[in-house]
């Protein structure tokens, strides 16, 4: 890993029209200041980490940029979408259509299956039924718990949960995948597993991925390493 | 810190704070427990009322009155007073006779509803002896030269001060068939601190009531009090046993306690049934408070765990909640009592309108809040809601200390058992069992369908365990239709299988509408039973009775000249003369009514039960008697009944049982001419007439009225609308509760979701960021709202068939005696269901439209 | 004398005329002298009077010597506007000496079953109370108080019957038609039992009895009266009345009746007596000012000498409080003082008229 400073930001990898521009992000809750006008940008297969001590923002950011939560102020363009001026439907839309989330405590809903619950985001977008359950069973052994297809989240594994999550982030195809901590509640070989398979994926489909983690070996898989302090972005890594 | 301060330091930094930060669903749940206290609460004050006004006038002059004696039949001869006097020697006791009899307002309209013109209770008293009363009043300044101008004045009455009417003005009464004009001569004088008399009685010198009602040297009771002293206690008991001892069968002597008591038991199946329906709300309401309570505890689970790990033991956990719950109960309560005691004010009505009808006279116009009901309200609410917040509590209470919380903890199966299929099929047979059981028999003829009871409630706690896994398998009924839609998928998903929230919301309906449809059934059934009941015995052209009987109490009669002249008009075929006269048999209160059986037999006009007879009251010694005489009395076609009269007591042969749907007290016919012999009284209640050309019977009508001031008159049709309308009237408070049964299990659905909503406001996230709409939300919480509530009616429909056979033959036949058709009322279950859904449907919507906004529940 | 006149009848005042007419204007009889009257037939009731009363009084003694004053009194009074005309009122009196305890009750009752007295002989009912004269020409009174007490007594004339007034006729004022027939039993030997809460305590003593029937009783200008019967240990008796004037003053038509041992009665007139106040006695009750006792002054018939005696009542409080009818009076028993405080006597006191206007707290 070699540490680079913020004249050496623009790197040559990525020159494709980014797939996510934000620009100017500002938040505050309760007149408590959470963002101070942060840039960023996203292209297509990039994988960004985004680093930073607990309450800089991290987490925040993340939301805005799925539009879970909303900007005090900036612009956020995701997929030529302008996601600072959307209405609550078209933002769900806009997530449901292009963004996938992964979440540090996987967050599938108990009631589903495993199948069931990586099948919802295509039932969501009206995807037929054959298709669903082709790209269902394909992401299941893709991301390796086909033999748990049917087992509900409770009877399974964190590394399994993960998986499934990680199956369901994807199984839309989004440009976007926004990743909360994802190995923070996994054991080590577990977590290794989990990230391995995110960069295999994200190179596979081109998805970029916005990775928030405290971790340095999910660090180490991003292209980029963002360093958050009082929701500000402090210094930019460049991975090798 | 000791336990105590403990307690309270997590009272007011978690519990609170909770209710502070969450107010709207603290106000929703203690809205719901106070809507079920309030209902209970308001059918309690009202039952007190309608009791209370029971009591005698005597109440509002003096003090209660000791014993009382009366004749068990007809009236008394004012002769038994000297002698009685006679018997008492130097005893110092006071001795009040009385007169007694209904008058009303005249109608303004002779089309008016029946029981619509304002009745009174005109009492005669001797207003000079009265006054002896004063010598017992030693707490307060006696009332002097009150009754000045009543005395001597065959037209003076004593009114409340709450009529419109004021001393010195006219009041226009029907005693009787006479329409009357009396003079206020003053105000009833209230005792010290005691509450004014009541608008609804009317008091007159004893003489006049006699000279005015043609009932010279008669009087209904007298009433005895022993005058206060030293051994008083002894004094009555010795006074009792004299005037007993000297009865020999001409009087009957009856303690106040025993008057009251029979007031109450009268009324008492009535009333009993009205506290049970009053009690659905509530008990639905537990079952909503218990899941709040539970659902609270899973969402403060880290809370607890934390406070577990910090050292505050299992039992300081558990009376916390203990605590909270109780709380619940007491602000719920309160407000319940406050609420009730304004909805008392309406209930009273409707509850004296059903007894006026029914039992007896009475004057309640209102409700006081009566401290001990309250008390007792207060109490039931706080127990239930403890009761309710028990299983919460021990859960919280087993909450290892810093336990691990689990992402995936969701919602429990619920209570055991509230699953056991074994405990379902159990109740059921142990419900069927139960049915067959014969009724209580208390003194005084009423008899409690204790059997019926305990089955009703077997069978909707197992309609409550049948809508869980109707639940669960409606829910895997409809689990492909996930297919088609995320949204149904994942509606459906949280049906099955249901969690212990969802199976308590289908539960808690299920009761409710169980009850209400199985009421529903049995007032169907008998709204049908009585139109064929109606078809038969209505047959005549014209039904005059005085203007003044405006419901079964009525004590308002046609005067022999009155009735001659109306039936030897040359229009009329054929005439039946109707007299009544209350009687006391050895187990209770009933009616002997004369009739001319001829008519009948020539009219058929009886609905008779078990055949027509062979032999008539006309012909011998023979009665015929009700259904419901013979449920209350035991007795038999066949068997020989002993009635007593004033000239003794006759013994005859029941020859048949007829059905009446119009009293609960039953009655004995016997033939109008044995009537007037024994009864010595030609007066009558009501004359039925047949007419030569039935087609002039309104222009007949209009003729009479116009002669007869005094009258009412209803034509064949008229009389048959007045009464179905009076039958629905009766019932319409039953209507009420049922409705308010409804409305809150339909609003615990709403919270039962509000709770599950919360409990999964980590999905609710989730869903938001896979792209779910707050509108799709909103529709899926709808179509789990609407699933379990189909749940809920399914169960509590097939519950309320169970119920309704049960009602009709089991309940209602053990209390009031009736046989009653079985008939369902389709429409009026379709349009249930169709409110319940909706409103459900309605609510879930809200509730997830509401769920779908609360704020994201993500840790950094 | 008895205050219950004023109580029942609302008095008719007409014209003053020189001899009483036969009736009053509402048809009642009225006193005529000379009238002959027949026992016992004129123990009964004369319902041709508008108003009636039998009035006993006396002192009682238990076989432990313990001392009671006793008051039973029935009124009977034609009212012409109740339906079968008459009214009953009676009223029982008990004061237990030793405790200075006075208890009384009033009682009203409409002719008819609950109250009577009938005609030809006494048989006087009100309520549980009666009075009642047998065969034998014993008088048995039967009377109860408040539940507190209760007696049966059995009476025996041992004196015989007085006329009082003139030609048997007792003027009560100016108006000739304010006058009675004033019969009495000046001493009646007294035996019976009195319950008093648990006690059954035979007693015996001396009672008095009045028996006075009247159509028309206080004059215009008269506020009261105070009468008293005296029993005296000389074996006689003696019966007196001031009438008293709104000014004031006693009224002329005053009496004070002696009667001697063998019965024979000797009346002056208010010039020859004075009945006067002997201190004062505020009732809490009623908030009246009653005279303590009285003082009689007159020439005492047996010595020809002057005499002042002194009526003291054995108890302050002596009050009946009028609960049924409002009026309040006083009427209690007393000892008589002679000059040298020798006991040498008892007496009953009446006193009316001290709570006012009586006529107006009437109509």
């Amino acid at each position: 890993m070699c540490v680079t400073f913020l004249q050496n930001m623009s790197q040559p990898h990525f020159t494709a029209e980014p797939i996510v521009r934000a620009s100017g992000l500002r938040k505050s809750y309760e007149g408590r200041g959470i963002l101070h006008g942060i840039d960023l940008t996203l292209a297509p297969g990039e994988r960004v980490a985004l680093m930073g001590p607990s309450g800089s923002g991290k987490t925040t950011l993340l939301n805005c940029l799925g539009g879970v939560d909303r900007l005090d102020g900036g612009e956020i363009v995701l997929c030529g979408e302008p996601l600072h001026s959307l209405g609550s439907e078209a933002l769900a839309g806009v997530r449901r259509k292009f963004i996938g989330t992964i979440f540090q405590f996987f967050h599938l809903l108990p009631t589903l299956s495993a199948a069931e619950n990586i099948e919802f985001p295509l039932q969501l977008l009206g995807v037929a039924r054959r298709e669903r359950e082709s790209r269902v069973k394909e992401l299941l052994e893709r991301v390796g718990i086909a033999h748990r297809a049917h087992a509900f989240p409770g009877q399974l594994s964190g590394g399994e949960m993960q998986r499934a999550a990680i199956a369901r982030a994807l199984v839309h195809r989004p440009r976007v995948l926004l990743a909360d901590e994802p190995t923070g509640n996994l054991d080590s070989a577990s977590g290794e597993r989990i990230l391995a398979l995110l960069r295999e994926l994200s190179d596979e489909t081109q998805t970029a991925l916005l990775l928030v983690t405290h971790s340095d070996e999910a660090a180490a898989i991003c292209h980029r390493v963002l360093h958050l302090r009082d929701g500000a972005l402090v210094s930019e890594t460049t991975n090798a | 810190m000791n336990e105590a301060g403990l307690l309270r330091l997590l009272l007011r930094k978690f519990t609170l704070r909770h209710w502070r930060r969450g107010p709207g669903q603290a106000v929703l749940l203690v809205m719901i427990l106070a809507l079920g206290v309030a209902v209970y609460f308001s059918i309690r004050l009202a039952n007190r009322a309608v009791l209370a006004s029971f009591e005698r006038f005597t109440d509002v002059l003096t003090h209660e009155t000791d014993f009382v004696v009366s004749a068990p039949a007809g009236s008394l001869p004012e002769t038994i007073l000297p002698e009685l006097r006679a018997a008492l020697g130097a005893r110092p006791v006071h001795m009040i006779p009385v007169i007694e009899t209904t008058a009303a307002r005249p109608r303004s309209d002779a089309n008016a509803e029946i029981g619509s013109a304002e009745t009174f209770r005109l009492i005669g008293i001797d207003l000079i002896g009265i006054q002896n009363l004063r010598e017992e009043d030693t707490s307060a300044e006696p009332i002097r030269e009150t009754w000045a101008g009543g005395v001597g004045n065959l037209n003076a009455i004593f009114v409340s001060p709450a009529l419109t009417e004021q001393p010195g003005d006219r009041l226009p009464l029907l005693i009787d068939d006479r329409l009357v004009s009396l003079e206020i001569a003053g105000h009833i004088p209230a005792r010290t601190n005691e509450p004014a008399a009541p608008a609804s009685i009317i008091i007159m010198d004893l003489p006049a009531a006699q000279a005015i009602t043609e009932r010279r040297g008669q009087i209904d009771r007298v009433e005895f009090l022993v005058e206060s002293g030293p051994d008083r206690a002894a004094r009555r008991a010795e006074a009792t046993k004299i005037v007993t001892d000297a009865a020999q069968g001409r009087w009957r002597v009856e303690t106040s306690a025993d008057r009251r008591e029979s007031g109450a038991m009268m009324t008492r199946a009535f009333r009993l049934n009205l506290t049970v329906l009053s009690l659905i709300a509530l008990l639905v309401g537990l079952y909503l408070i218990y899941q709040a309570l539970d659902g609270a505890v899973l969402r403060r689970r880290q809370e607890i765990a934390i406070l577990r790990s910090l050292g505050v033991e299992e039992r300081t956990i558990q009376r916390a909640w203990l605590l909270e719950s109780l709380l619940v109960g007491a602000v719920g309560g309160t407000l319940g009592a406050l609420l009730g005691w304004a909805g008392a004010q309406f209930a009273v009505r409707f509850v004296g309108r059903t007894v006026n009808a029914l039992y007896f006279a009475n004057s309640a116009d209102s409700a006081h809040l009566h401290f001990g009901e309250f008390a007792w309200t207060l109490v039931l609410s706080i127990a239930a809601s403890i009761a309710a917040g028990w299983a919460p509590a021990r859960t919280a209470a087993q909450m290892p200390p810093a336990q691990m919380i689990g992402r995936y903890h969701t919602a429990g199966p619920g209570p055991r058992l509230l699953r056991s299929r074994t405990l379902a099929v159990a109740l059921i047979v142990l419900g069927a069992l139960a049915a067959k059981l014969p009724a209580l028999h208390l003194a005084g003829g009423t008899r409690v369908a204790l059997g019926g009871f305990f089955a009703a409630g077997a069978w909707l706690f197992a309609g409550g365990i049948v809508s869980g896994h109707l639940l669960r398998g409606l829910g895997a009924l409809v689990r492909p239709l996930g297919n088609l839609s995320p949204l149904a998928r994942l509606a459906v998903s949280h049906l099955s299988p249901p969690s212990g929230r969802h199976r308590l919301a289908a539960a808690s309906l299920a009761c409710a509408i169980a009850m209400t449809a199985g009421m529903a059934i049995l007032v169907g059934s008998f709204e049908r039973t009585m139109q064929q009941w109606i078809a038969t015995t209505f047959q005549a052209d014209l039904y005059i009775s005085s203007a003044g009987a405006q419901s079964a109490s009525s004590q308002n009669r046609m005067m022999p000249a009155t009735w001659q002249r109306l039936a030897s008009d040359p229009a009329v075929a054929d005439a039946n003369v109707l007299h009544a006269a209350d009687v006391v048999f050895p187990g209770g209160k009933s009616m002997v009514i004369g009739v001319n059986t001829q008519f009948d037999r020539q009219q058929g006009t009886v609905a008779w039960l078990g055949g027509t007879p062979t032999q008539w009251p006309d012909e011998g010694e023979f009665t015929f008697v009700s259904e419901a005489f013979v449920e209350r009395f035991g007795t038999q076609r066949g068997d020989l009944l002993n009635v007593p009269t004033p000239s003794g007591t006759r013994a005859l042969r029941v020859a048949g049982v007829f059905a009446d749907y119009g009293s609960e007290r039953g009655s004995v016919l016997i033939d109008r001419a044995k009537f007037v012999e024994w009864f010595r009284e030609d007066a009558a209640r009501t004359v039925i007439v047949k007419l030569r050309d039935p087609a002039v019977a309104e222009s007949l009508r209009t003729k009479w009225l116009a002669e007869n001031p005094g009258l009412q008159i209803f034509t064949n049709a008229h009389l048959r609308t007045e009464v179905l309308r009076i039958f629905r009237q009766t019932f319409s408070i039953t209507y009420a509760l049922e409705a308010i049964g409804v409305c809150v299990a339909v609003l615990g659905l709403a919270l039962t979701l509000i709770s599950v909503l919360l409990d999964r406001q980590a999905d609710l996230t989730t869903l938001r960021a896979l792209g779910v709409s707050r509108r799709g939300m909103a529709i899926s919480a709808a179509m789990e709202g609407l699933g379990t509530a189909l749940a809920g009616l399914l169960a509590g429909l097939a519950a309320s068939l169970l119920l309704g056979w049960l009602l009709i033959h089991v309940i209602n036949k053990q209390t009031f005696g009736w046989t009653l058709l079985l008939a369902v009322p389709w429409p009026a279950l379709v349009l249930l269901a169709v409110l319940v859904l909706s409103a459900a449907l309605i609510a879930a919507a809200i509730v997830g439209y509401w769920g779908a906004g609360l704020p994201a529940d993500r840790e950094e | 004398m008895k205050p219950m006149r004023p109580l029942l009848c609302l008095v008719t005042l007409f014209a003053t005329a020189l001899a009483a007419p036969p009736t009053t204007p509402d048809g009642y009889a009225l006193p005529q002298p000379g009238r002959e009257f027949v026992f016992p037939r004129d123990h009964g009731s004369h319902p041709e009077f508008k108003i009636e009363w039998w009035y006993l009084t006396g002192h009682l003694y238990a076989e432990d010597g313990r001392r009671f004053g006793l008051q039973a009194t029935f009124f009977r009074r034609a009212d012409g506007t109740a339906e079968k005309g008459n009214i009953y009122l009676a009223h029982m009196a008990l004061l237990d000496v030793k405790t200075g305890r006075f208890i009384h009750q009033e009682r009203l009752n409409r002719a008819g079953w609950d109250a009577s007295a009938a005609i030809g002989s006494l048989d006087v009912k009100c309520g549980p109370w009666s009075l009642r004269m047998d065969d034998a020409g014993l008088i048995h009174v039967i009377g109860s108080i408040r539940a507190e007490a209760s007696f049966e007594l059995a009476l025996t004339p041992i004196k015989p019957l007085v006329v009082f007034g003139e030609n048997g006729v007792s003027r009560k004022g100016a108006d000739p038609s304010a006058a009675s027939h004033y019969l009495t039993f000046p001493r009646l030997e007294t035996r019976g039992t009195l319950s008093l809460g648990k006690e059954q305590l035979p007693v015996r003593g001396e009672m008095w009895m009045d028996h006075e029937m009247s159509s028309s009783q206080l004059d215009e200008g008269q506020v009261g009266w105070d009468w008293a019967c005296l029993q005296l240990r000389d074996g006689r008796e003696a019966m007196v009345y001031r009438m008293r004037r709104k000014d004031g003053t006693t009224d002329p038509f005053s009496t004070l009746a002696w009667i001697d041992p063998a019965g024979a009665v000797q009346q002056v007139g208010a010039k020859d007596f004075t009945l006067m106040p002997n201190g004062s006695w505020r009732s809490a009750q009623s908030g009246a000012e009653y005279p303590s006792g009285v003082v009689l002054s007159a020439i005492d018939p047996s010595s020809g000498k002057r005499v002042q005696w002194k009526l003291v009542p054995l108890a302050k409080d002596q009050e009946l409080h009028g609960r049924i009818t409002g009026i309040a009076y006083w009427e209690g028993a007393c000892r008589i003082l002679d000059e040298q405080e020798n006991e040498i006597g008892s007496a009953f006191l009446e006193l009316t008229g001290y709570t006012g206007d009586l006529k107006r707290s009437l109509r």
